[in-house]
């Protein structure tokens, strides 16, 4: 735990409406606190240069996960991040985090956790939410915004999201593993991304998925291998 | 006549005396005249006597006003007359022999129309005014209805038997006496009293139906016997004997409304059996190639309401095995010969074509097994061995497109002096006609188009076999398809006006080279792509190059030149041993060449670096020169390197100045590469990629109007669209699709991921 020092940094402009003047109230009140929060997760990321220090990423955000609740691993950076609309990938920076946490009033350590657990629970059960989470996730784990996402991130992503709701995931991670593995890493488009959260959500027995589906063509083959490879184990004695 | 209103009594008794007299006469007079065949007369005075009974009682004034009641009573007397005279003619029909019954029947059906017709004129005045205003039949009617009633009803049933018996007679063979039965049957026609023309309805009842009945079961047994002793070949000629035999039939001694139910029943019972046993008869008789007999079956299967699906299905099997055969041919031969490939396949076009014609009568249902037959097999591709290649390999897969092509190369090429025009017309006729089975067109029209521009730039072309192909090709698949090929044509001929024209320039300019320069302009879209070489040209050609480039441009309007060498052909004077040669060549090999009249000695690499082309080019032309059938080149191998086939960059090269050879003019050979596969895989190659493009320009031209549009619905229009061209794969449109949406010209629906919007 933190020590807490206070400082006489005040709030900078002046408020000019009710709601502005409850967000200078709310900054000024604990600006300090989450500067501190910042700095120190910044720290932990060991940043190499100067220039490096209005963000939080790599190791920092894990020690912010570790803080949270270790057992959940990334989700929290990924829940956090989207929660305060992050749009760099893989990293917070100071002025999202700030701007961020003080619109969703989080003030301190305690309430940043409470609040990151609650949005977790927001997402299991409510699929609106789960949806534009998952969604906002493509851009975030994508580190070069230039080219698709790359598979194996998408996998590990997949992994770590879609756990309890594709039944097929390590089936879809295998043939992905599998494909790529033949040419070049095509990448994972957008729309492949999107679909195949549709594709769980609507298609769970794989002989239901009809051949002139409007699925990607890269789920269609994942469909004719999965089903290859059934058929085969249940011949085999 | 008397007067007076006297009791009813005395009145009554006139009436009575008058049907007394009536009764009398009638059976005196006119039955005895007409059962003696009117050897006793019935005369005009009897006539007036008993006309004038009738008169006198109908028209007995009631000077009470009293309802006349002798109409009543002359009506009823005339028809107990008749039927009295009937009861005593009743027909015995048990036992009687059928020939027997008929003869009798009909007899006593004439005798009784003329009595009718006799006693209606005595009666007649009754149908003036009696008959026409109650409800009553008028007196022929009811004359002839007594017959009905007495005779006919008892009679009927045998009397059909009896029909039967000589219809049967005359089914096994036997001459029977047609008019007796024509007779016969017309009483039970003449038995729909009142009936208007079209209406048979006691015929239909009482022996319409019952024959047909009797039809049917006669046919379903002699079908069952046939089918039992005969071929089906056999079986057919029986069968469309007997219904031209029933057909006679119905014309000679039926109502003609009998003639469509009795051979529909006919067709049913022989024919409607057949087609269950059909399976193999048919195609028996396409591979004996039996004409008639296959004329025939057609002829009688059309008759049936669903007869001619299921041999036109035998038709496709048949057809496409046979030409599957000829694919399973040309795959297994050692050497794929394009040339009869394609005769094959003219062959069979010529044999199903004359068959659809002649023998089945142009029936469409036909005409689209057949096409689809066609396009079953031609479609198909033929496995071959590459050429030289060691036992072993996996063979190719050469598609129809390609064959196709080159036997339309090999046509052009020879056609003109080996065939006259309509042979050749004829010929380029059938081939289109195969061409319009190829699923992907755009593949031929890769090849045909490669092929074309080398017919055009390096050997003599027939202009008119050209143009009468392309021309065929046209009307068959529309304009954009043979706009590029018109467009090399055309490019040919301006070529030659470009060229008088530059030849007039250079002479007003006083202009000379030193030797003869001939340009050809192509336009760029026409012609397949030809890799471009930023080669150095020697100066004397590059003066003329230049020369041209200006004058063209001050000719023309934005547009720009790029020169294909790899296309150039050149023809150089070289001395050696003051022997003069006159050697034609490629460009490239042309400049390898003049690169010596300034150094005596070259490397593989400087040659390389000096003409500024890549290695594969240069190797192939020095491989020409140097290792070909003329040596002009000699080739030393540094010590280093062992002694190879070809050539390398440490090689040096020299004049051979002992170069010599019997003729002066030389064509030096260039050296071909494995063209046939990397040709046909570039084809492919480039096929491809312009599908891409045809897709995805089909797929925004639909998005684009329909704006919102179901993901089936969007493939299936896509696929219908490009059809003519060639056959989409669903996954290649998907997968364009995808592109699309990539890159943002079309969204899926938030709600509905299966909807597409367009984005404009």
């Amino acid at each position: 735990m933190a020590d807490r020092r206070r400082s006489a940094k005040q709030g900078n402009e002046a408020p000019k409406d009710p709601k502005k003047a409850a967000n200078a109230a709310f900054v000024a009140k604990n600006k300090p606190e989450l500067e501190i929060l910042f700095d120190r997760y910044r720290d932990s990321g060991h940043p190499e240069a100067d220039d490096k220090k209005d963000v939080m990423q790599g190791k920092a955000l894990q020690t912010l996960v570790a803080d949270v609740d270790p057992t959940k691993g990334d989700l929290i950076i990924y829940i956090l991040a989207w929660r305060l609309s992050c749009s760099h990938s893989l990293r917070i920076l100071r002025a999202e985090w700030f701007h961020g946490l003080t619109q969703l009033k989080v003030g301190s350590q305690a309430k940043l956790k409470a609040f990151i657990l609650s949005s977790m629970e927001d997402i299991n059960n409510n699929p609106e939410e789960f949806e534009d989470f998952y969604y906002y996730l493509y851009d975030f784990v994508r580190e070069d915004r230039t080219q698709l996402l790359k598979t194996e991130t998408a996998v590990q992503t997949w992994q770590k999201v879609l756990r309890q709701r594709f039944r097929h995931l390590d089936d879809w991670c295998a043939f992905l593993q599998e494909t790529a593995g033949d040419g070049e890493d095509l990448g994972v488009s957008r729309d492949v991304w999107r679909q195949l959260y549709d594709f769980s959500k609507n298609v769970p027995a794989l002989d239901k998925h009809g051949a002139d589906s409007a699925y990607p063509v890269v789920i269609d083959d994942f469909v004719e291998w999965a089903l290859l490879k059934q058929t085969v184990k249940s011949s085999k004695p | 006549m008397q007067h007076g209103s006297g009791p009813n009594g005395e009145k009554q008794s006139k009436l009575e005396k008058g049907c007394h007299t009536l009764q009398k006469a009638f059976e005196e007079k006119v039955v005895a005249a007409v059962e003696s065949g009117y050897r006793r007369p019935f005369t005009g005075a009897d006539h007036m006597a008993m006309y004038t009974v009738v008169y006198d009682l109908c028209t007995e004034c009631n000077l009470n006003n009293a309802i006349n009641k002798a109409p009543d009573v002359l009506y009823s007397t005339y028809a107990e007359m008749v039927t009295k005279y009937l009861k005593e003619r009743r027909i015995e029909s048990t036992g009687m022999s059928a020939d027997k019954l008929l003869r009798l029947v009909v007899q006593r059906w004439e005798n009784h129309k003329m009595i009718v017709k006799t006693t209606v004129k005595v009666f007649g005045y009754l149908d003036r005014f009696h008959t026409k205003h109650t409800a009553l039949d008028t007196t022929t009617d009811k004359g002839l209805k007594c017959f009905l009633t007495e005779i006919y009803s008892a009679v009927k049933v045998d009397l059909r038997g009896a029909i039967f018996e000589h219809i049967q007679r005359e089914r096994e063979g036997e001459v029977v006496e047609r008019g007796l039965l024509r007779q016969a049957i017309g009483v039970f026609i003449d038995m729909g009293i009142g009936d208007d023309c079209y209406e048979t309805k006691v015929y239909n009842v009482d022996f319409e139906a019952p024959f047909l009945t009797f039809t049917g079961n006669y046919y379903e047994r002699e079908a069952k016997r046939w089918m039992a002793e005969n071929s089906t070949t056999e079986y057919m000629k029986k069968a469309e004997q007997r219904l031209n035999e029933e057909l006679q039939r119905a014309e000679a001694y039926l109502h003609r409304n009998s003639e469509k139910p009795l051979i529909r029943v006919v067709e049913q019972k022989l024919l409607e059996t057949l087609l269950n046993l059909e399976e193999t008869g048919f195609i028996a008789l396409l591979q004996d190639n039996r004409l008639d007999d296959i004329a025939r079956a057609y002829r009688l299967f059309s008759r049936i309401a669903k007869g001619v699906p299921p041999i036109s299905r035998l038709m496709y099997e048949y057809v496409t095995s046979e030409g599957k055969q000829i694919v399973q041919k040309h795959s297994s031969s050692p050497e794929l010969c394009y040339k009869a490939y394609t005769k094959d396949l003219l062959d069979i076009h010529q044999k199903y074509r004359s068959i659809l014609k002649n023998q089945l009568n142009d029936d469409p249902i036909f005409a689209k097994s057949i096409k689809d037959a066609f396009e079953a097999f031609v479609n198909q591709p033929v496995q071959s061995h590459v050429k030289g290649a060691p036992p072993g390999t996996p063979t190719i897969k050469v598609s129809c497109s390609e064959l196709i092509s080159n036997y339309c190369d090999m046509l052009m090429k020879n056609a003109a002096s080996k065939m006259d025009d309509d042979e050749l017309e004829n010929v380029l006729e059938q081939v289109v006609a195969i061409f319009g089975y190829i699923n992907d067109k755009d593949h031929f029209q890769e090849f045909y188009r490669k092929q074309l521009s080398k017919r055009l730039l390096v050997s003599v072309v027939n202009d008119d076999c050209e143009r009468s192909l392309i021309s065929k090709l046209k009307m068959r698949q529309g304009a954009p398809y043979t706009s590029r090929l018109e467009g090399m044509l055309k490019d040919k001929n301006l070529s030659a006006d470009w060229q008088a024209k530059f030849r007039n320039h250079l002479a007003a300019k006083k202009m000379t080279f030193g030797f003869d320069a001939t340009m050809q302009v192509l336009t760029t879209g026409c012609w397949p792509s030809f890799q471009i070489f930023p080669l150095n040209v020697p100066a004397q050609a590059k003066a003329a190059i230049d020369e041209f480039a200006t004058f063209y441009d001050s000719e023309t309007q934005s547009r720009k030149l790029n020169w294909v060498h790899s296309l150039g052909t050149v023809t150089i004077e070289g001395v050696f041993n003051r022997q003069k040669f006159q050697l034609q060549m490629t460009t490239f090999q042309a400049c390898v060449l003049l690169l010596f009249n300034h150094k005596d000695e070259y490397t593989g690499d400087e040659l390389m670096k000096k003409l500024n082309l890549p290695w594969d080019e240069v190797k192939k032309a020095l491989q020409s020169l140097a290792m070909g059938k003329y040596r002009i080149l000699l080739k030393e191998v540094p010590e280093s390197s062992k002694i190879s086939k070809s050539v390398d960059g440490g090689d040096t090269f020299k004049i051979n100045n002992e170069f010599t050879d019997k003729s002066r003019k030389l064509k030096i050979p260039t050296v071909v590469a494995k063209a046939n596969l990397k040709h046909a895989q570039q084809v492919q190659q480039s096929v491809e990629d312009d599908r891409r493009h045809a897709i995805e320009a089909c797929l925004v031209r639909i998005m684009k109007s329909r704006k919102l549009i179901e993901h089936p619905i969007l493939v299936g229009e896509c696929a219908a669209q490009l059809s003519n061209h060639f056959i989409a794969d669903p996954r290649h449109i998907k997968r364009r699709i995808e592109e699309l949406i990539a890159r943002e010209y079309i969204e899926r629906d938030a709600d509905k991921p299966s909807l597409y919007r367009y984005l404009a």
